[in-house]
């Protein structure tokens, strides 16, 4: 099974792959924290993640990143990050794997929804995210991001399939 | 007049003043694609002593009455670090005009300080112009998204700091 909870000894993969997709976003000066930093944080407590070590290569294929929000009227809530696989283990269903991973979190936690951003013109990761039931697009922000939701709902039917 | 950080006893409180104001049954309406059922007291009551979410109360000097209350929680930026949103900023209409919207957010930004987050975040509704007029009468306050009739704002970690600066006095 490639999939597995990431650990503190994951955080230079973990940082290496952030700063790949802030990148390919065109967004990379705008990360600040530093990798020292973002491991302390991690060994805190103020995320958690997922990572895929590919069969075949046994190298870091993707990671997925996580936290929990609140939300006043609807209760816990969760905000998924850095969904990431990197270029050449696309279509291994990597990316499926690890949401559904962060929605069993989810439905564990018993969130009223998950949130995450992609930028307006990212279509590939459009596509992907809207090829699963429960996902709604909301508002976005002046930088482009286009802010997700999937409910409570889409959560129990996703979490399912894994 | 006091402000201080609510418990678990609050729990009620808390949720009457945030649940009862008309101004948050509108925005029930504004996301419409939710389902409008709100969270029970109950669980609302349990996330707080589970530290899901904290808040800061203020008791009126005069009456004794709870004034008004501003709820935050600790979130993260990837590629920022630690955050914190806050929520639910109220002064019930009673006690306007005593600078108690003021402390509330001033007490929620010294705990964003005190965690050393890169920025704070904030929702307002579109419509909302006294609570626009109101975060706006602020230096370091920066419009990131207006989308939709929500507008988000935020603080960046500097404008913390000269907020929290020039509101050491209200906590005398």
């Amino acid at each position: 099974m490639p999939l597995r909870v990431a650990t503190k000894d994951d955080i230079p993969d973990l940082f290496d792959m952030l700063v790949e997709l802030a990148i390919f976003e065109k967004l990379d000066h705008e990360v600040h924290i530093s990798r020292e930093q973002f491991g302390r944080d991690f060994e805190d407590g103020c995320f958690r993640g997922f990572i895929v070590i590919d069969d075949e290569t046994e190298r870091p294929a993707g990671m997925v990143l996580y936290h929990y929000t609140y939300d006043c009227w609807k209760g816990k809530t969760m905000s998924m990050d850095e969904l990431i696989v990197r270029p050449e283990y696309r279509q291994k269903r990597y990316g499926k794997l690890l949401w559904a991973a962060v929605a069993q979190v989810a439905k564990e936690r018993e969130v009223s929804h998950i949130m995450w951003d992609v930028l307006d013109w990212n279509k590939g990761a459009i596509n992907f995210y809207h090829s699963v039931e429960g996902v709604f697009d909301t508002t976005k922000d002046n930088e482009g991001f286009l802010r997700y939701k999937m409910s409570k709902e889409g959560i129990e039917r996703f979490a399912a399939t894994i | 007049m006091s402000i201080r950080p609510a418990t678990k006893d609050d729990a009620s409180l808390l949720f009457d003043m945030s649940m009862l104001t008309d101004q948050l049954k509108e925005l029930a309406i504004f996301q419409k694609f939710e389902s409008k059922v709100v969270i029970s007291r109950e669980q609302y009551a349990k996330d707080l002593e589970d530290g899901c979410f904290k808040a800061f109360i203020v008791i009126d000097d005069e009456t004794g009455e709870a004034a008004g209350m501003a709820i935050y929680h600790d979130t993260f930026d990837c590629w920022k670090g630690r955050t914190i949103s806050m929520n639910q900023l109220i002064v019930r209409p009673q006690f306007r005009s005593k600078k108690y919207g003021k402390l509330l957010w001033a007490a929620v930004a010294q705990a964003a300080k005190d965690r050393g987050v890169a920025h704070m975040s904030w929702d307002v509704v579109d419509w909302n112009k006294g609570a626009i007029g109101f975060y706006n009468s602020v230096p370091g306050v920066r419009e990131v998204m207006n989308d939709k009739g929500l507008i988000q704002y935020m603080m960046s970690k500097e404008g913390i700091e000269q907020f929290t600066a020039s509101s050491k006095h209200c906590f005398l």
